[in-house]
Formats: structure tokens, sequence, C-alpha cells
């Protein structure tokens, strides 16, 4: 697109349309924010009555670097929430989370759901000039299913792909895929569109160079100093309105910046000083210092994400169902989650997608937070438990998880299981978990998911919940496209979830979001935040 | 002299490559590994197999190990595996931050230091010797993260004078620059202002006693040109050879430091790198440490040497 | 014999109204210095606190309430609680137990590998070179890292702390030992019992190490106070003892995450770290000026005027 076709598209009309909803989207957030349940008010922030201001340089808060800048690689949020500005998906979310066309112009599935057509947005650059081609999209989609668990899913359901012009992909299916949309939208470990010109250059584990389609483009990296990023001038911003994640970026940053500090107090000072405009995540612990703080906006958020113990089902310890209903019984959630998050920052439903209104149910929610001690120990002896003791591994890296991992454990010993409670540091957990014979439990973080099927509760999973009817069931929820029929599913799933205890769900910890009171405009947050329409007031 | 140079140059090699080599077998043999940090927390073990095939860390150690000591033997540090980048240019790149910041915490150090060291020896045994001497090791005696992070407290968050953390190059900014490397140099050189304080006091005391001094004050010079000319010169010496001894401490304290400020340097690059388990980046910085440190000893004892010609060389420094 | 060479007998009779008590005379200065004195006092009265941790703490360190958490200094919970609702009275006795007992531990253990090193080195001039290039080497490989290392394959456990300690301080001892050995060797009375015939290690132990004990000892304090901080130091950086144990570095590592929140998290152990390390270093300090045999002297200096 260019220079003047931008400028006519920005005309007065949208230009007020599009402040018009960035400033309702900013009332509706700060309602949103103050009627949840649950103590943790929002502090007042007035919503804008000045017009965004172009220019000047964000600068955000992280918890660490990247371990790289390929949204491919890794599950980890924090290189979405960096490099999500420099690349894009086909598809990303709107308000309500569905899945809307973003680097795609349309898609159609075929009635009998073996043939998907996808036609691209015509004109779109590259930070390198190069325009978005079906052969840049066909590239991607081949890299990235040979990492992904989802990737891989939807590859092996694809008979071939044929380019049939440079701008309209077909998806020749041998079975049928409703949640094709979903699958290449923005998440972690998405599907980055990179030119393929890129990709021939790069091996599976590292790119040549970063270049994508996104609002910002690459300027420099300096480890432990900051990744910076400026606006990208020729950017193809989409039409509409703003909606979530999908709609026009305004871009009015000059640049982006962002900052590894790992000491979390450090980070908090910062905020404080003025000398970061957000940070990436910080504990609800730290929400009554920076509530006093001038210059300082917190908002607390509803819950999308959850605490997840993870079991694994491969121990001896726990093949017996007895044993492990016995450890679902026990558990007092409400002490844990006040450990690990504090008074009124979390909440104890049994839903499995927080966040994501359209797939609440309480299937197996009998099962949830039974907090019954003297079952649990009735449970024990009728399963004959011996006594070996039950290896909890956790890191002391993530404060919630600890917290809440300590506090669990303490209740199982009360219930008369034996604990080896192994603390190890991040990456000896991570290579740990892989090997069956390490461990039986550790905390794992379930942030959020849009729809169940990203979820993966697969027998490949961690923790190795082997069951075909479940099995089954997922598959059946990535084939269908019809709600109601995937909605039926989901709840077998979830229930299938409380009764064999293949994991624990302890409940949904709210998000705080905070921010220097200058910056406005931050858009959603569940799937990271996105500076493209953010702006500094002052 | 020049022999005994060469010989203490020579003998670096071999210790720097059992170190390198020591370091290879720790790395190897503790638990974690790169592609299970490179993936995140919700990989699947299938996946995380897969990329440490790519990474030829499923290798057995015995065809790593000579992989790895050709490449050093070439002076090829190797590629870090998260830093995107030729190790060797990732340690060049942090060591300006670290030896900037050691350079000014020692300046520091040694201003706060040693006009207390004097100013107590001179009253020796009176109040003032005692609280100079306390306050100097007060410095010493505080953890040096919770000293940065009161500095950080009172300089960034209540008077907003100075910035919480972050670096600026020289070259980039100069005043930006120091106002960003001042509490961070203040933390650590606070926290080893007493050694200088009690070193110069110690040394100046044992030169007191020696007979030229007795002479001097009985010649009826000022008693300010014996302690200037005669004293302190003299107490010098010792003093700054027993500190250079001891900055093998400094780069413990230049870890944490650097961890509170978010300064890039070689301590934050050695954390974050064992923390990831940037294999080859661990084994870069800990030959290139040893190196330095073997390097600093030398020229603290060439010092020693020089200056002092009663000192023989091969008795006092081995 | 011993080779005090200022030993006397009591004067007695008439001539003890003006002639000094010479016998001892460093035993006098220590036991009339305020310095050594107080700094001694200080840390037997946290050793014993800690030692009877478990008849003196009001409850069990380790337990967790969340209920009642980060609570400030109260009747209840005279120090306050942490974020998991231990009582930090607590933890903080408990937790000199594990700091004293690091900090004493690596201290006695480096000073004594590092002085039977040192001795060794400078007694024998062939083994000198090899040993000390040993030491170089130790000292080369950046202790912090070595520490991490250690703690990540061993486990987050007290030997582990120690043992990654110790290796950074026995370089230290062994160069002082070493150094002393050098020096004393050359006197005429060692020259003279080995001329008698005197076996090695009864020379090594009753002359060389007899008289270098002094600075031995002055130097393991100064160990002490840096392994008590180093300790608090590896736990900030995630390399220390695991937080259920308490440790006052791990205290302090939980205390400046939630500095501006819950400050008694932070002041309490931050405070008795200050002075357990402060009261090493003093003692140190007035230990050496004890037994330096020329301090006495200075006192009637006409420079220090």
């Amino acid at each position: 697109m260019t220079r003047n076709t931008r400028r006519y598209l920005w005309t007065r009309r949208r230009f007020l349309t599009t402040v018009g909803a960035l400033a309702g989207g900013a009332i509706l957030a700060a309602c949103g924010g103050n009627d949840s349940s649950g103590g943790g008010d929002s502090q007042e922030d007035p919503t804008p009555t000045v017009d965004p201001r172009r220019g000047g340089q964000i600068r955000v808060a992280l918890t660490g670097d990247p371990p790289n800048l390929d949204i491919h690689q890794t599950t980890d949020s924090i290189v979405v929430l960096v490099a999500s500005h420099m690349y894009e998906t086909l598809f990303t979310w709107d308000a309500d989370y569905r899945p809307v066309p973003l680097l795609a112009a349309s898609h159609e599935e075929s009635e009998d759901g073996l043939l998907h057509t996808l036609k691209l947005r015509a004109d779109v650059p590259f930070h390198n000039g190069e325009t978005l081609k079906a052969e840049d999209v066909v590239a991607s989609i081949e890299r990235w299913s040979g990492i992904s668990g989802l990737g891989e899913g939807l590859m092996e359901a694809v008979d071939k792909i044929e380019i049939v012009d440079d701008l309209t992909l077909e998806f020749h299916m041998s079975q049928p895929f409703g949640t094709f949309r979903m699958a290449l939208a923005r998440q972690l470990q998405g599907c980055a569109i990179y030119p393929k010109s890129v990709l021939d250059a790069s091996d599976s584990t590292s790119l040549s160079e970063y270049v994508g389609t996104g609002p910002y483009k690459f300027v420099e990296w300096l480890p432990d100093q900051h990744i910076l990023m400026e606006r990208f001038d020729d950017y193809a911003s989409p039409g509409g309105e703003v909606d979530g994640y999908a709609g026009p970026k305004a871009q009015y940053a000059d640049r982006l910046e962002f900052i590894p500090v790992r000491t979390e107090a450090s980070r908090v000072a910062g905020l404080q000083a003025g000398d970061y405009h957000y940070v990436e995540t910080l504990s609800p612990d730290q929400v009554p210092v920076l509530e006093t703080t001038e210059g300082v906006a917190i908002d607390v958020l509803p819950s999308d994400s959850w605490l997840n113990i993870v079991l694994n089902l491969r121990s001896p310890v726990l093949e017996d169902l007895r044993v492990r209903r016995a450890i679902q019984v026990a558990l007092d959630h409400e002490a844990i989650m006040l450990a690990a998050f504090g008074e009124g920052y979390y909440e104890l439903t049994p839903e499995l997608v927080p966040g994501a209104p359209t797939w609440y149910t309480e299937a197996g929610a009998e099962f949830f937070n039974q907090n019954d001690p003297d079952r649990a120990r009735e449970l024990l002896e009728e399963a004959g438990y011996d006594g070996t003791p039950l290896r909890i591994m956790v890191t002391e890296e993530i404060q919630q998880e600890y917290n809440g991992t300590l506090t669990m454990a303490q209740q199982l010993e009360e219930v008369g299981f034996n604990i080896e409670l192994l603390v190890y540091d991040g990456a000896t957990l991570s290579d740990q978990r892989n090997d069956e014979t390490a461990w039986e439990m550790y905390a794992a973080w379930a942030s959020f998911r849009p729809d169940p099927v990203m979820r993966n509760l697969t027998s490949s999973a961690t923790g190795w919940w082997e069951n075909e009817e479940k099995d089954e069931l997922l598959a059946q929820l990535q084939s269908e496209s019809d709600y109601d029929r995937r909605f039926e599913i989901w709840e077998q799933v979830q229930y299938l979830f409380y009764e064999e205890v293949p994991r624990l769900k302890i409940g949904n910890s709210r998000r705080v979001v905070a921010r220097s009171a200058a910056l406005q405009d931050i858009g959603p947050t569940e799937m990271q935040p996105e500076f493209s329409n953010a702006w500094l007031d002052g | 002299m020049t022999g005994f140079i060469v010989r203490r140059l020579m003998l670096a090699v071999p210790v720097m490559l059992v170190v390198g080599t020591i370091t290879f077998l720790l790395v190897h043999l503790t638990p974690g590994d790169p592609a299970a940090v490179m993936l995140g927390p919700e990989a699947t073990p299938g996946q995380v197999d897969q990329l440490r095939d790519e990474m030829g860390l499923n290798d057995p150690l015995i065809i790593q190990y000579p992989r790895w000591l050709a490449d050093v033997l070439r002076f090829d540090l190797g590629r870090s595996i998260f830093l995107e980048r030729p190790v060797s240019q990732a340690i060049l790149e942090r060591a300006t931050p670290t030896l900037q910041l050691t350079a000014y915490a020692m300046l520091i150090a040694i201003a706060l230091g040693v006009p207390a060291g004097v100013i107590a020896v001179l009253h020796r045994d009176s109040l003032i010797d005692k609280i100079l001497l306390l306050l100097a090791l007060t410095g010493t005696a505080i953890a040096d993260f919770f000293l940065g992070m009161l500095l950080i407290l009172l300089f960034a968050v209540v008077l907003k004078w100075l910035p919480s953390g972050g670096y600026v190059a020289f070259t980039a900014d100069p005043v930006g620059h120091f106002r960003a490397m001042l509490l961070p140099s203040l933390a650590l050189g606070i926290s080893i202002a007493g050694l200088p304080a009690r070193l110069i006091r110690t040394a100046m005391l044992d030169v007191i006693q020696e007979d030229y001094v007795r002479v001097a004050v009985a010649k009826g010079l000022s008693h300010w040109t014996v302690v200037t000319r005669h004293v302190f010169r003299n107490a010098l010496l010792p003093a700054i050879t027993v500190f250079g001894y001891t900055l093998g401490d400094l780069l413990g304290g230049a870890v944490v430091v650097e961890t509170v400020f978010s300064l890039p340097g070689m301590g934050q690059l050695v954390v974050n790198s064992i923390a990831r388990r940037d294999f080859p980046v661990i084994q870069g910085v800990v030959m290139v440490i040893a190196l330095g440190y073997l390097l600093a000893n030398l020229l603290v004892d060439i010092l020693y040497v020089a200056a002092d010609p009663r000192v023989r060389v091969t008795r006092a420094v081995g | 014999m011993s080779v005090r060479t200022d030993v006397r007998s009591r004067p007695r009779g008439w001539r003890a109204s003006y002639q000094p008590d010479r016998r001892r005379p460093w035993l006098d200065h220590l036991l009339g210095s305020k310095q050594v004195l107080g700094s001694l006092a200080f840390l037997a009265l946290v050793t014993v606190v800690s030692v009877a941790a478990p008849l003196i703490a009001p409850s069990d360190p380790t337990y967790i309430n969340p209920v009642d958490r980060l609570l400030g200094p109260s009747l209840k919970y005279p120090l306050g609680t942490d974020d998991l609702g231990r009582d930090q009275l607590s933890r903080l006795i408990y937790g000199g137990r594990v700091s004293l007992l690091i900090g004493v531990t690596v201290t006695v253990a480096s000073a004594v590998l590092g002085s039977a090193l040192g001795l060794i080195a400078g007694f024998y001039p062939r083994l000198d070179a090899p040993i000390m290039r040993l030491m170089d080497g130790v000292m080369a490989f950046p202790g912090v890292l070595l520490a991490i290392a250690i703690v990540i394959s061993l486990g987050a456990r007290q030997s582990s702390v120690v043992l990654a300690l110790t290796a950074v301080y026995v370089p230290v001892v062994a160069r002082m030992m070493r150094g002393m050995t050098l020096v004393i060797r050359e006197l005429p009375y060692v020259e003279a019992a080995r001329a008698m015939g005197l076996r090695d290690r009864h020379i090594l132990t009753r002359y060389v190490f007899a008289n270098a004990i002094s600075p031995l000892i002055v130097q393991a304090t100064f160990i002490a106070a840096y392994a008590i901080l180093a300790e608090a130091s590896l736990s900030f950086l995630g390399a220390s003892v695991d937080a259920q144990t308490p440790t006052w570095g791990n205290m302090l590592r939980g205390g400046q995450r939630l500095l501006s929140r819950a400050w008694w998290m932070a002041v309490a152990p931050g405070t008795i770290l200050f002075l357990t390390v402060l009261a090493c270093t003093l003692l140190g300090d007035g230990l050496r000026d004890a037994f330096d045999p020329r301090s006495r002297e200075r006192r009637g200096d006409p420079m220090l005027r």
C-alpha cells in the first residue's frame, strides 16, 4: 500500500471513528476491570479526552531476555510479547475471541471440509521490501509445523497445499479440520509469516534475519540491554475498526524498546521512578505499593489463566486412581491460591478455559475443591499407600508457582503423603520434566487460550495422560467446525479431566497490569499486550 | 625478569585449558540443557528431544569434547545458542560495562577508603579512628544487593535524581553514562571501601615504625612532609599489592550489582548463560575470566617486584 | 620447648610493685580491648540463641499459614510474617543456625586445608610450584560460577554451599600460610631445630605453625565474615539453600523482592546479617592488634600525637 493510499484511507471520518472506538474500548476496559468480583480495585484511570499523540518511545521492562525472536520456536510468552509487533499471522482474534483474518483476506471451507481456500491480502510489504506472496505462507507453515504440536496436527490432516496464484492457496485435506483458522491464528508458538527468502537462508533453530510484515520493524537486539524496534512506515494497516487484536494499527509510537530487568524489585522501582512505561509481569503483592505511586496506573483484570498441577501418570505411585483422587480431594484450594496470589487476586471456578466465556462449563465441578482431608486419608488407606515418596518438583524462579506448591505439599503431608520436595533451577526442571522416572508432580501455568483445542491435553504432553476416549474426543474437537457440537465434546473432555485426575486445576488468577499513567490504549492483554495502537500522553 | 614473565605466561595456557575442561565437564554433567529452555514451558518431551538432536546435544561426551577442544585451540569459542552471535563477540561486548563498573567502584573505594585510613592512623586510638574505621567497615558488612536496592529506592524512586537501572554507553551519551553508572558503582565501591582503608592504615602503621621515619622527625621535617613523602609513599606499595590480590572478590560483587541494576556486563552474561545452559558461552566466559585473573595477578606481581628491589623474584611470588 | 621469647616468670617480691607483668601481655591486651570483648560477646549471644532455637523460637519456621501472610510486626508475630505466612522471628532464629554453621564450617575447612597446603608448599621447595599453580588455577575459576554450578548439580543444600565457598577460600589461606612459612623457615631457631635432627612434622607443627597461628586466626574471622555475606549473595542469585530452610541470606532475598510492601521481611535479616558480619570483622581487627607485638610499642610513639 503506497503512502497516498494510506492517507486516503485515513480520512477524517475514519480517524474520528477510530478514536471513538479506542475511547469506547478504554471505557469498557476500565468498567470491566472494576466490575469483577473480589478485591483489587483498579486505580482511577480517567478516559483520555485528548487525542492520541504521535511520537515517543515506549519502554517495556521484561523479566529477562527472550530465548529468541522466532515465534515458531518457543512456547514462552515473552517471545510473543516482543515479536508479535514485528510479525503477523494469517488470522488473529477479535474482542470476542473469534478468529478473524489478518494477513488472510478471506478464508472459505468447503461443505465436506476437505478443501480450505485461503486468499491473501494484496500488496502487503515485508520489512525488507518484498511483498507477501503465497510461497512465503507455504514456507512459513512448513517450517512451523515441523516444530509446533498444533502445526503437526494440522499438517497431518493436509494432503497437499496448492499455490493457485500469488495470493491464493488451496489446502486439500485428507480429513476435516474445523479449527483451521485457530491453528493459524496469533498464539504462543504460532505460525508467524516470514519471507521465503529469509527462511531459505535459515535453519529450523534460528532465523537468518528478523523480517516480518508487522507495524514495527527490527532495529537491534543487544542482549541484557534492549530490543529496539521502530515504526514501519510502509505498514499495510488492516481496515475496519479496532476489535480486540484485529483491526487497524495506528502506530503512534515512533519506537518500541524492550528492556530485560531480571530483578522484580528493580522492575517495580523502575516503574515508580518513571524509567519504564510497562512492566511484563508483576506479582499482585506489589500492587499496594504501586497503587499509591503517582504516575502509575494499575488495572486488575478478570482472570484468564490458572494454576495447573501436572501429575506423572506413568509413575507407579500415581497409577492407582484412588491415590490421585486422594490428592485431588485433600487440597484446600483457597489456601493455596491465597499463598500464591494474595487476597482478592484469584477465583475458584472449575472451567478449564477461563477468559473465554463461550467455553464456560461446570462439567466435573463436583470434583473441584472438595477440601476433605478425612476422605483423602480414607482413600489412601483403601489404596494401600505404602509411603513411597511423592516427588514434587518446584523452582524458586516463579514465585507464585513456588508458593502454591509449598502450600500444597504441606497439605498433602498433613493427609499422610510422604512428600519429597525437589527444588531445582528452571533449566533443570524443564529438563527433568521429560524424564518419567524423575518426578510425580510439578506446578505449571495454564495461560490464556481462546479455544480449548489450543491447550495441549494429548498424550504427548508432559504428564503422559494416555486415554483412548479422551484422545478420540480431542481429535474430534480439532476436526469439527460446528460450535455446539464442539462444546458438547469439550464438556466431556473437561469431565474426564476431573474424573481421572491427570492434572489438578487449583484456581484462576486475575491479571495485574501495571503501567505508567502516560501510556494509553494498550488493548487486550490476554494473549500478550500489543503496543501498536498505544500512545504516550505527555 | 623477562624469563619470569614468559614462564608465567606459558603456565597460564595449561591453567586455562584445565579450567575450560573442568567447566565443560561441569556444564555437560549438570542436569538441564538449552533445548528445553529454548522451547519454553509447554513444549512436549518429543519436541525437546528433537531439538537436542539438531543441536548435537545427544552425542556422547567423547565426541563433543574433542570437537570443542579443537575449536578452542583454533581460538574459536563457538557461537552462543541464545545470543545469536559468536561467543567472542558476546564477551567483548560485555567486557566494557564490567570493566567500567569495577574501575569506577575501585576509584570510589579508594577515594572513600584511603583518606579514612590515613586520618584514622594519624589519630590512632582516638574516637575519630574508631568512627572512621567503623564507617569503612559498615559498607563492607552490608549485603551488596541489599545496599543496591536501598540506593535505588532512595535516589531513583524517592528523589528521582538518577535512573533505576540500565546502561548507557559513554560514546553514546557521556552524561547519561555517568548518571547510569553512579549508583551501581557506589553500591560496589562502598561494599569494598573498607579494604583500602584498613590496608593503608596497617601499612602506614608498619612504616611509621621504621627508623628512617624517626630520623625524619628528628631532622625537624614538618609533620605533613613526613607523612606524605615518607610514610604514605612507602605504605602504598604493600597496600596496592594486597589490594590487587583480593580483586578476585570483585567479580562476585559485580555479578550481583549488574543483576540489580540491569547492566549488560560479564556478570549478567555468566549468570544468565548458566540459567539458560548456553554451553558455548559458559565455557568461553570462564576461560576468559580465568585468563584475565591470571594476567591481573601477573601484573601485580611484576609491579611489586619492579618497585621494591629488596624483594627477590622467586621468593616473593613463587 | 616453646619459642616465645617474652615468657618470663611472674615478678615476685618487691619487684612486683614497679615491674609490669610481662608473662602474657597479649592476653592482657586482648582482655582489655573493648572491641574484641564486645564482638565476642555479640557473636556468643547469636550463637547461643541459634543453638537454642528449638527452645526459644515461638513456632515452626517452616509452617505455612496463608491466612496470616504479609502481616506486619505484632504481638503474635513480633517480626511479622512473610508471603507464605511463616513467622519471621522463628525463621530468623533458625536461620542463624544455618548461616552460622555455613560460616563456621567454611572457615574451619578452609583454614585446615589451606594451612596444610600452605605449610607444605612453604617448607618443601619442590612442592611449592605445583601446589601454588594449583591454587592459582582454583582462584582463577570464578567463584560465583563454581558456586552456582555446584548448587545446580548437587542440589540446593547446605553442603553444596559449604563446598563451593570452601573452594573459594582455601587458596587464600594457602597463600598466606605459605608466605609465613617461607619467612619462619629461615629463622635461626628453626634452622637449629633441623640441625638438631627434629622430624619435619614436629618442626612444622610446633615451630612454624605455632608462630603462624595468630595471623591465621585473624584471617579466619575475616573468612567467616565473607562466607556469611557470600551465602546471602548466592541466595540472591538463586544458588543457595532452598527457601523453606531459612538462612539469613534467603530471608533477605525474599525481603528485598517485597521491600516496599513488607519492609519487616528484609530489615530483620538484613540487620542481623550486618551486625554479625561487623562483629566478625571487628573481632578480627581487634585480634590482629592484640597479637601484633609491635602494636604495644606504638603506644608511646611521638609520631602519632
